[in-house]
């Protein structure tokens, strides 16, 4: 009996001190890396051989984030440069081009991301450097490293149509290559590269043109800038007697126009917002001489030139100017008066909308006209 | 045919033993197997006996079959019958009920035979069954009548100590406590130091300390030394604690899927997904836990002479809790000294010198940014560290990092205590005693803060230290004249006297921000931003005279009249003195000619008592309009220039006085069977007025509110003690103490015919009563039509349309319990057998509701963080219809449960408290020690808790950042020299 208790007085000591603290983090089974609020990097910016920065939530830097192509090119494992609490930086091989699902390896476990990585197939030259200032038809020198055989130039601009861009082959030459700039090109244009799938952008260069000049749906009649920047003026009026359109109060409706060169593409898209929103405002209104400006289109060989607008007052005033020059002014510009599209803020109501007179050859007469009373002509203008 | 040789040689044996005298011999010891001098062991009928000598051994000569009987002053006499042993140990009990035990009294002591008022002594023995914890801790479960509540578990926490219900709302319910003359608390002395704990609980024996008695009174006496033999005593213990009742809380992976699945919207951090793709969790509260330790060392030397004699103790404490860096330590050193100067004069003095350490964790107030409660709530998808290697800082609710908190918060209170006084005693004639005892206490408390800001976003960016360093110094000095004298049948004592103290202190606090890490507190000065600061003093002060005559006609009839006038500066001049009297009347039914047939009962004793006292708590300068200086109510701006600006902030009341509590007491004491039986039933009724209140005034009048005297509170109860001996043989004995206490508390009265205060107090109820709204369930898809009509869904917590007006509001709440037991109490057995001791201690608790604040969190989805596996089993979901908790939608009504019932819960508790077993080694062992007497005990506290409760532990705050419970395992040893 004695020594049961002994032994029952002891054993406790044992008990007690035998239990160990308790385990702080209890491992359970490792799962795919879990992922947030994953967002690729536009494809601008995803270019071969640059770091770009996948943002999401619960990257690891230990992360293996394999590439599979959507497009036949080859698979890509990229090297993961860092991670922080909002995303990955990896980096894009430089053979890397086009649509990728990427997954996400974490111990032995893949989680595919939803969205993809777009590369963009861009190739580069090294040391690139292309004139200024070309003319048409001539054949000019473009240094660089990295030209290949093959490679073709890309002559575009914003000032063109829809699909219009000139596209020509190029001589590797010792420098770089040489090419002939296609006839046709005028104003600034944009210059790029291929090869097969791959672009490389090459800067712009200017092609000058001069007064007069047939081209761009109509004649240049105005130009700055040592001929990169001109007006062109179509080849028929959108109006021949037209109130400007319904009277409105210009503020808000009609404001925001100067009668500055340039000023007139502005002028005509604050116009025509200013007509739709009095519109929705619950107001009937006839088209206006500013919608029918921006919304003429002319046709040259199946390329259709819509970026027209109704020009400003010094648009105008150089359209008359230079119409004031030619032998055969009325060919170009009709016998009228002309509305602009400057709008004098100062006026509240009718008697605020600039005209031009071209029932006039040479003397220059301008002023404000009733945009609802007056019924006159219209000409739509365009800029590059 | 061995067995027929076997009883053969067995009868021989006897018959040559039968006609044969041997001598026997033994010790005898009490129950703490201490050995007993001058035990009388007689052969039952006969003269033949001898007494033990120094060591507690006796030898006699005995013939077989003689009965041997042991006898002992206060001890149950013991027989034995000898059978032929050649050594017989016998242990010995005291009796439940020794009438010449002395009793210690307010100003004075008394035999408990003439006793008339309700007084509960506590067997010193008995408060070891607390080992971990204050003094405190220790009376829990100890007396009838005294209910012990932890309010708060950490090391060296604090426990409220309420005898005889509450009697007050905002004056406090504690009872006054008296350290050998002088007020103190139960962390100002070590356990072991205490000879003898009284605790006055009726107005007779509380009257005597007047305006500071309502509460009831505890008298601790501290040992001294006796005469004779210098006693050296070491005890030395220490153990482990575990935490018990661990949050069951959801896994990582629960916790995703949870969100995941009700398509929660949620911000997940990268770390987060990080660890949940490793499919780990973290156990927050394992990694802001430990293995607790504790270590109790006590030494003592105490003896002298009859001129002199002497006690020193000296007792060392040190826990860890089971939270990391909460920790405390004390050290306590005692020197009493009694010395007699002639025949007609003693003196004494007193010394006790404290010194503890208490490291603190955020703990109870900082409810929803506490480590506790950070850690409950904290996702378990989070690490602790981040992959930056900092601490993880993403938690919900701007909460801080719970690891980072125990690892870096550094908070901790260090207190230095001395109490030390003297007396002196004269007796100039026979029966005439003058007494003088003067006291001094100096409190010195320094708390250092300083927020490490890499603890994380509830923290501020930047170090914030500060200091707050008390001082607080207390002087008294009591004078007592005592006549005690004998006529006859009639014996007389009367004790008048005279006191006056003074309590003085004053705090500072300063603050500095941006404070480095390494030299945080120790140089505010380095900081980069300073204050607020702030200081204060007050001073209070206590002049009394008392008187209290006891009249004891032939031991039957006693009567004690008791009277104190107390003035206090708390209370405005004139209305200073307050009158406290008591009478009780006692008639000791069994002194009585016509009970002395009766030799079954032992002891009856009927007692009614009744008187007045007072309760000054109430704060000092509360009767006086102060003025406020200072700070953003204050200042004033003038000229663009910014002054200093006072002004009244609070209105004076002149009539403001103590609270008064009118007691009535009617008791019985009894023993039965030689007083194996024993103990008390009391009857109370106390009725509690002009209560301390801050009561709204009109706005008009220039302030919010004003304290005044309104209010009648009640309590009654009933309580009951019960001591007995169950088996009391030589060798094995069985003891159970039992005390039960009902106490029913009722708020009577408020103020201005108010029948509710902030629909908190209510008249005809509990004082702490809940008022809540009644939950029932969750919305079921068969009842949406029902649901929508109180803009609920399916699945959204249920609530009882009480006032039946098809909206759920205020109008609705109900009662649903009070949060004070209704009953409670403990049970103590204890087993010895030969050297073997066995204590079962139990406490309980009953009829009373907890509310469960952590629930709101644990049992439901809330945008704080974690909630429960149960939760996470068990919420309602279209294809798992549930009525217990919830579907997780945030925002929707009554969510979490918050001014439902549905957080409270049933806190009936019965726990093992303590589970003991000692090991006395026997003399031949302990001799070679040198020692008189050496036991080993191993024990478990809070072995095991009965309850439906599911929070920690039913005894931790009901909070939501409670500090968890735990279970100890302590070994001990104990040698006395």
């Amino acid at each position: 009996m004695n020594k049961f208790l002994l032994i029952l007085l002891v054993l406790p000591f044992f008990i007690g001190c035998e239990k160990e603290d308790e385990v702080t983090i209890v491992t359970g089974d490792v799962v795919a890396p879990i992922l947030k609020d994953v967002s690729m990097p536009s494809q601008s910016s995803t270019v071969p051989g640059a770091e770009v920065y996948v943002s999401g939530v619960g990257f690891s830097e230990e992360d293996v984030i394999s590439c599979t192509s959507l497009e036949g090119e080859a698979n890509f494992i990229a090297s993961v440069v860092s991670a922080d609490d909002y995303g990955i930086t990896i980096e894009i091989p430089d053979e890397a081009g086009g649509e990728y699902e990427v997954s996400v390896t974490r111990a032995n476990l893949t989680t595919i991301l939803d969205e993809h990585l777009k590369v963009a197939f861009v190739f580069s030259v090294d040391n690139l450097s292309v004139p200024a200032s070309v003319l048409g038809g001539e054949t000019i020198a473009i240094s660089g490293d990295g030209f290949e055989s093959g490679d073709q130039l890309v002559f575009k601009a914003d000032h063109y149509p829809d699909g219009l861009s000139f596209t020509v082959n190029t001589t590797l030459t010792s420098d770089g290559l040489s090419v002939t700039v296609p006839a046709g090109c005028y104003g600034v244009n944009n210059l790029s590269f291929i090869r097969g799938k791959r672009i490389c952008v090459a800067g712009s260069t200017a092609v000058p043109v001069d007064v007069g000049d047939q081209l761009g749906g109509g004649t240049v009649f105005y130009t700055s800038d040592d001929g990169a920047h001109g007006l062109i003026v179509a080849t028929e009026n959108v109006a021949e007697k037209l109130p400007f359109g319904v009277s409105v109060k210009i503020d808000p409706y009609a404001s925001g126009t100067t009668q500055d060169i340039y000023a007139g593409k502005t002028n005509t898209e604050n116009l025509v917002q200013g007509i739709i929103s009095y519109r929705s405002d619950g107001n009937a209104a006839e088209t206006s001489v500013a919608e029918l400006c921006d919304n003429y289109s002319f046709d040259v060989d199946g390329y259709v030139y819509e970026d027209w607008f109704l020009g400003s007052l010094q648009e105008m005033v150089e359209l008359f100017n230079y119409r004031a020059t030619l032998v055969d002014p009325i060919a170009l510009v009709s016998k009228n008066n002309y509305w602009t599209s400057t709008v004098n803020s100062t006026t509240v109501w009718a008697w605020a909308y600039y005209y031009v007179n071209f029932y006039e050859i040479t003397n220059l007469v301008t002023g404000r006209a009733n945009a609802t009373n007056w019924s006159i002509a219209a000409r739509p203008i365009r800029q590059f | 045919m061995k067995k027929y040789i076997f009883l053969i040689v067995l009868f021989l044996g006897i018959v040559f033993e039968g006609f044969a005298q041997n001598t026997v011999s033994g010790v005898v010891t009490n129950y703490e197997s201490e050995p007993l001098v001058g035990v009388t062991v007689v052969i039952d009928g006969t003269l033949t006996g001898v007494t033990t000598d120094a060591d507690g051994r006796y030898s006699l000569d005995v013939n077989q079959n003689d009965v041997l009987v042991f006898s002992f002053v206060g001890m149950i006499t013991q027989k034995v019958v000898y059978k032929g042993q050649k050594e017989i140990n016998v242990n010995m009990i005291s009796d439940n009920y020794n009438l010449d035990d002395v009793v210690v009294v307010g100003y004075g002591t008394s035999k408990r035979s003439d006793l008339t008022g309700s007084v509960s002594s506590v067997k010193v023995n008995d408060l070891k069954n607390t080992k971990v914890g204050l003094l405190g801790n220790a009376l829990q479960g100890m007396a009838s009548g005294v209910q012990v509540t932890q309010t708060n578990l950490k090391p060296g926490g604090s426990v409220s100590v309420v005898i005889r219900g509450k009697g007050s709302v905002n004056a406090g319910n504690g009872p006054l406590v008296i350290i050998d003359g002088v007020p103190g608390g139960f962390d100002q002395i070590a356990t072991a130091d205490i000879e003898s704990i009284e605790i006055l609980k009726d107005a007779s024996a509380a009257s005597i300390y007047g305006n500071r008695g309502s509460n009831g009174v505890i008298l601790i006496t501290s040992k001294k030394g006796v005469a004779g033999k210098t006693k050296v005593s070491f005890t030395a213990q220490g153990g482990v604690m575990n935490m018990v009742n661990k949050m069951d809380m959801m896994s990582a992976q629960q916790y995703y899927d949870l969100i995941n699945s009700e398509g929660i919207e949620y911000t997940w951090k990268r770390d987060e997904l990080l660890q949940l793709s490793r499919g780990e969790t973290t156990d927050w509260q394992a990694a802001i836990s430990e293995q607790g330790k504790f270590q109790n060392y006590n030494a003592s030397v105490s003896g002298g002479s009859e001129k002199s004699s002497n006690y020193l103790g000296l007792d060392y404490y040190d826990m860890d809790g089971i939270i990391k860096n909460s920790n405390y330590n004390r050290i306590t050193l005692r020197f009493n000294n009694d010395s007699k100067l002639n025949d007609w004069a003693h003196m004494g003095f007193r010394l006790n010198v404290l010194e503890s350490k208490i490291k603190n964790i955020n703990e109870e107030t900082h409810e929803l940014y506490g480590t506790i409660f950070s850690a409950v709530s904290a996702q378990p998808t989070a690490p602790i560290y981040g992959s930056d290697g900092e601490y993880f800082d993403g938690f919900l609710n701007t909460k801080a990092n719970p690891v980072a908190m125990v690892d870096l918060l550094d908070k901790s209170t260090k207190v230095t205590h001395i109490t030390g006084s003297f007396f002196v005693e004269f007796t100039p004639v026979k029966h005439l005693s003058i007494k003088t005892n003067n006291a001094a206490t100096l409190h010195f408390a320094i708390t250092d803060i300083y927020e490490n800001p890499r603890m994380g976003q509830h923290y501020a960016t930047e170090g914030v230290a500060n200091i707050t360093s008390s001082k607080s110094r207390y002087w008294q000095s009591e004078n007592t004249i005592t006549y005690d004298n004998k006529f006859g049948d009639h014996k007389i004592k009367a004790m008048v006297g005279v006191s006056a103290s003074k309590s003085e202190a004053e705090s500072s606090f300063a603050q500095a921000k941006g404070v480095d890490s390494v030299t945080k507190y120790y140089n505010l000065g380095g900081g980069s931003e300073f204050g607020p600061n702030s200081s204060s003093a007050s001073a209070s002060t206590l002049t009394s005279t008392y008187m209290r005559a006891n009249y004891n006609y032939k031991d039957r009839y006693l009567a004690t009249f008791t009277m104190r006038a107390d003035g206090s500066s708390r209370f405005a001049p004139g209305h200073r003195w307050g009158y406290f009297p008591s009478l009780a009347l006692a008639w000791r039914i069994t002194e009585e000619d016509f009970m002395k047939s009766a030799d079954y009962i032992d002891n009856l004793k009927l007692r009614v008592s009744a008187g007045m006292l007072g309760n000054q708590n109430i704060g000092n300068y509360l009767y006086q309009a102060l003025v406020s200086e200072g700070g953003q109510h204050f200042n004033y701006v003038l000229n663009g220039v910014l002054y200093t600006g006072a002004a009244y902030s609070s209105i004076g009341n002149t009539n403001l006085t103590w609270e008064k509590s009118k007691q009535l007491d009617i008791a019985l004491d009894y023993g039965f069977f030689g007083n194996r039986v024993a103990g008390s039933i009391d009857y109370y009724y106390k009725q509690s007025t002009d209560l301390l209140w801050n009561v709204t005034l009109p706005l008009e009048s220039g302030y919010q509110s004003s304290y005044t005297n309104v209010g009648v509170l009640e309590n009654k109860g009933i309580e009951f003690s019960l001591n007995t001996i169950n088996i009391n043989k030589y060798n094995f004995q069985w003891t159970s103490t039992l005390n039960f206490t009902y106490n029913r508390n009722e708020v009577i009265e408020l103020y201005d015919g108010k029948t509710d205060y902030n629909k908190q107090i209510f008249v005809g109820h509990s004082l702490n009563e809940f008022y809540m709204l009644e939950s029932d369930g969750i919305w079921q898809l068969e009842e949406a039509a029902e649901a929508a009509v109180y803009g609920a869904l399916p699945g959204d917590r249920k609530i009882v349309d009480n006032y039946e007006d098809n909206q759920i509001n205020s109008d609705d709440r109900v009662f649903c319990g009070q949060s004070n037991p209704s009953y409670y109490g403990g049970l103590t057995n204890t087993f010895k057998y030969k050297d073997f001791d066995l204590v079962v201690f139990v406490t309980y608790a009953g009829g009373y509701k907890v509310r469960n604040s952590l629930l709101r969190f644990t049992n439901s989805y809330n945008t704080k963080g974690n909630s429960s596996v149960d939760y996470y089993n068990n919420y309602w979901r279209a294809d798992r219809p549930s009525n217990k908790y919830p579907a997780p939608r945030i925002g929707s009504s009554y969510l979490n449960g918050d001014g439902t019932d549905a957080i409270l819960e049933d806190g009936t508790y019965a726990r093992i408290k303590n589970l003991e077993l000692g090991y006395t080694l026997p003399k031949r062992w302990t001799k070679l020690l040198k020692a008189t007497s050496l036991r080993a005990y191993f024990s478990v506290q809070n072995v095991y808790t009965f309850t439906k409760y599911t929070g920690y532990d039913i005894e931790a705050s009901a909070q939501s950042n409670p500090y968890p419970g735990s279970r100890a395992f302590i070994g001990g040893i104990s040698i006395n020299f």
